[in-house]
């Protein structure tokens, strides 16, 4: 009844449809939900129904942040993400074409888990995607809090 | 009035009368005799005194003489009683002027001689006071009227207060000759108000013979002996009673006089000294003296040249005193000398401070002298300090320099002399001119003002010195001056724009990380996207095309790094440690073997190679040189790649050699530029910018690079770090 969702918060079309089909082609066929900069993710994650007062969404597994983007980047959505007791302990991974070490080092300091570069040879993305999703949608565990045990039944594991 | 009066027919001889008149000369006599002895305020109050009481009794005396009634009422109320209203307030006058009290008691002094005044018209006036004329046996007495009730009442009034007075001074004095004199003044006056039985016959039921002048002599003697008595008692009191011990010799120095104090100082007896010769006394005292024959000779010299003032310090060893003697020559009235006067004044007390002052004085001359040495030195430090300083320093007093350290100097370029003495106006800016000039203005005036400012200043070529110049306000030379520290910032102006090129360079290597490789992930991507989904409709040179396309872009995206990695050696924080380079040399060998195992190369590194250098920077370099090494020997069978370092002098040139593929040196120049590439990507991959990296890494170590090089026979890159 429940599938675990990806979110990706990106502003380059072109990176979106590359991604999409880099997950595609290792046959990732959860649900990508796409956030085009920060302001949009934080509304997807808080979100709430007016008459209910519940959350309209259910956390994704794992959050794709680029760094750099309109608005809101992704420093600074990362920073937000982790100061709600919702989402103080999501999965962030910064997703970038920066290797610059002082991106690196604000990402870890803001309790990213993770920070990978997009390869610019396609070749290489699509393994990076590929690892991604298996790492994250398959070996990674999560606290209930988070979806972790209805995920778990589903599959089994 | 006075036919009657010279008229002889009027008298007769009466024997009575003689102590009237002898009293009255005495009396008067005795007042101007104290009078001339000593021309002073009580003993003209005594003889203001005297006269009244003289002409009391004289004029009784005559009227003793008198036969006609008439005749003596007129003597009396004319003469008699103006003697007689008089002694009262003269009693009283006396009394307050031997106290010493008179200016207090000024006005009832004047009172009572306006009230007696009052009382002698009336009489005069009427027969109030003197109704008639009585005969005794010793003569005619006046009979007084009602006016005398109030008059006696004023009389004994004036008698009782003066009484009183002494009383009262008697009782608050310390005892002394001064009370002794008093005491004797009150006893007098005592006696003397017994004289006022004289009063009692002028009332004919108290018929007493007028004996008041017994009472009046006696008061007026013991008054006189009292005055004259205090004037000598207090001469020999003070010479008894001197700090000083005084000696008095006659002229053949036989000693005539000692005082107390010269017994106590020689610890002799005043009958040792009395009568004797002072060379009979000495020999007493020689045993206690420090210095016998100083003493000797001073005694010699007052004896024998007794004209002179001599003046000598004598040391008295037991008790331990200290004395000073002081001689001079006594003249009689006719001006020959009649004796001496030697004076022993005690300074032991004044000795002793003179001793601590003078070794007090002693350690402050040796303060100074220690103090003034180390002024000196330290005055010599801060010259030192001032004038190596790598800042400017100057001190400005009215505008004009007139202290200057050589850095100063320098940096304007000016020599001391011409710089000395130059207005101030003259250095700065004309645009800065006003603005600084106000400030100092006003910082000299006490004022508070910014004290460290940026400012142009100008050299004596005319060009323009960006500084940063500091004011203090200090004392030079006794007066007020500005003491300024000038620092050149010309480099630091330019290290602040350098600085803000590379964080704009920073800014654009930044986005150039994220924004360029992008694009270049599209064109990769969709490229591959075309290649794999639309094969099909692709043929083979189409497909050869979308493969260079990606080639291209993943060449730039590797190139785009590598300018990165350029950029980011020149921004990199550098942090200088001890580094061991051997073991970073063995550490890349071994990473490099790992990533082609099948390579036969012999490294050869030297050991223990250390140099100063950021670990980071020089591990970059020396992979990069290292990893060179490795890529352009990959087509040689007996590879072999040596790091080691020759010593030149002081300085330590590294190298790092090959026997590869080598390259001409005539593009030697090239080698280190960015993308510059002496081999072809096909035969040796490579972006370009490594050797480029390292120069930049040697560079902000210090140091330098070169290569030497022949094709076909390797290459050896020498470096040094400074």
């Amino acid at each position: 009844m429940y599938e675990k969702t990806i979110m990706l918060v990106e502003d380059s079309s072109d990176d979106i449809v590359l991604i999409k089909r880099a997950f595609k082609k290792c046959c990732i066929g959860n649900k990508l939900v796409v956030a085009r900069d920060g302001v949009e993710a934080l509304e997807y994650l808080f979100g709430k129904c007016e008459d209910s007062g519940q959350y309209k969404a259910a956390l994704p597994a794992v959050v794709l942040l680029d760094v750099k983007m309109p608005r809101m980047d992704g420093l600074e959505t990362l920073k937000q993400i982790r100061s709600h007791s919702r989402t103080a302990h999501l999965p962030v991974v910064m997703l970038t074409s920066s290797d610059e070490e002082r991106d690196k080092i604000q990402s870890y300091e803001l309790g990213a888990n993770s920070y990978i570069r997009k390869p610019v040879d396609f070749d290489e993305f699509k393994d990076v995607m590929q690892h991604l999703g298996l790492y994250w949608l398959k070996m990674n565990e999560l606290p209930k809090q988070l979806g972790g045990t209805k995920w778990t039944k589903k599959y089994g594991y | 009035m006075l036919d009657q009066l010279l008229n002889s027919a009027n008298y007769y001889f009466n024997p009575y009368s003689f102590p009237m008149f002898i009293t009255a000369l005495l009396v008067i006599l005795l007042g101007v005799y104290v009078f001339i002895q000593d021309k002073n305020l009580v003993s003209q109050s005594f003889l203001i005194m005297t006269l009244s009481a003289g002409i009391w009794q004289a004029g009784i005396g005559m009227m003793y003489l008198m036969r006609d009634t008439m005749l003596i009422l007129s003597f009396y109320k004319i003469f008699i009683f103006l003697g007689a209203v008089m002694i009262a307030p003269g009693i009283y006058f006396f009394t307050a002027s031997s106290l010493g009290l008179l200016e207090e008691k000024k006005k009832y002094v004047l009172a009572n001689y306006t009230i007696a005044f009052a009382f002698y018209i009336m009489s005069l006036m009427t027969d109030w006071l003197v109704r008639g004329v009585n005969e005794y046996f010793w003569g005619p007495y006046v009979l007084y009227g009602p006016l005398s009730i109030p008059f006696l009442f004023f009389f004994f009034t004036l008698v009782i207060r003066s009484l009183l007075l002494y009383h009262d001074s008697i009782r608050k004095m310390e005892s002394g000759i001064k009370q002794d004199q008093i005491k004797l003044f009150t006893i007098s006056l005592a006696i003397a108000a017994v004289g006022s039985v004289d009063f009692l016959s002028c009332f004919p039921p108290l018929e007493v013979y007028p004996f008041g002048y017994l009472p009046v002599l006696i008061f007026i003697s013991l008054q006189t002996y009292a005055i004259l008595r205090y004037k000598k008692a207090s001469l020999s009191e003070i010479f008894g009673a001197m700090e000083d011990g005084i000696i008095v010799t006659d002229r053949n120095g036989r000693i005539t006089e000692v005082n107390h104090s010269v017994e106590k100082i020689t610890g002799l007896r005043r009958q040792d000294f009395l009568g004797n010769n002072v060379f009979d006394v000495f020999p007493l005292i020689a045993d206690k003296v420090e210095d016998p024959e100083k003493v000797e000779a001073l005694l010699k010299e007052i004896t024998t040249k007794p004209g002179k003032i001599s003046d000598e310090d004598i040391t008295f060893i037991e008790p331990a005193l200290h004395i000073s003697t002081r001689s001079s020559p006594l003249m009689d009235r006719f001006g020959t000398r009649s004796g001496s006067v030697i004076v022993f004044r005690n300074i032991t007390e004044r000795k002793k401070l003179e001793g601590e002052l003078r070794q007090y004085k002693e350690e402050l001359e040796e303060l100074v002298k220690v103090r003034t040495a180390e002024l000196a030195a330290s005055e010599e430090k801060y010259r030192a300090l001032v004038n190596h300083a790598q800042v400017g320093i100057g001190i400005h007093q009215d505008g004009r320099i007139v202290f200057t350290n050589r850095q100063l100097l320098l940096m304007l370029g000016f020599r001391e002399e011409e710089f000395i003495g130059l207005s101030i106006s003259c250095l700065i800016h004309p645009d800065e001119v006003e603005e600084v000039m106000s400030r100092a203005w006003n910082r000299y005036n006490g004022k508070e003002v910014i004290d460290t400012y940026e400012s142009q200043l100008i050299r004596k070529d005319g060009s323009i010195m960006p500084s940063i110049i500091s004011n203090a306000v200090v004392e030079y030379n006794g007066k007020r001056a500005t003491l300024i520290t000038i620092v050149d910032i010309t480099e630091s102006k330019l290290r602040k724009e350098l600085e803000q090129v590379n964080q704009e360079l920073e800014m654009f290597a930044y986005s150039v990380s994220h924004d360029l490789r992008a694009p270049l992930r599209s064109i990769d991507g969709f490229s591959q996207a075309l290649l794999e989904d639309y094969e099909e409709q692709l043929d083979d040179e189409g497909q050869d095309y979308l493969r260079r396309i990606r080639a291209a872009s993943q060449r730039m995206a590797s190139m785009i790094d590598a300018i990165l990695q350029l950029s980011r050696i020149g921004r990199y924080e550098m942090r200088r440690k001890q580094v061991n380079l051997s073991a970073l040399a063995q550490d890349i060998a071994a990473d490099l073997k790992v990533t082609d195992p099948d390579r036969q190369v012999e490294f050869v590194i030297a050991e223990g190679v250390v140099a100063s250098g950021d670990p980071t920077l020089i591990r970059t370099a020396l992979e990069n040189l290292i990893g060179n090494a490795w890529k352009f020997t990959q087509k040689h069978e007996n590879a072999r790649i040596e790091f080691g370092v020759v010593r030149q002098g002081k300085k330590s040139i590294y190298y790092v050699r090959d026997n590869g593929a080598g390259f001409d040196m005539r593009y030697a120049d090239k080698l280190f530029a960015p993308f510059q590439r002496l081999h072809s990507t096909a035969e040796y991959k490579g972006t370009g910018v490594g050797l480029a990296s390292v120069q930049r890494i040697v560079h902000r170590h210090g140091g330098n690079i070169r290569a030497e090089s022949a094709v076909g026979k390797g290459t050896t890159f020498y470096f040094t770090l400074e």
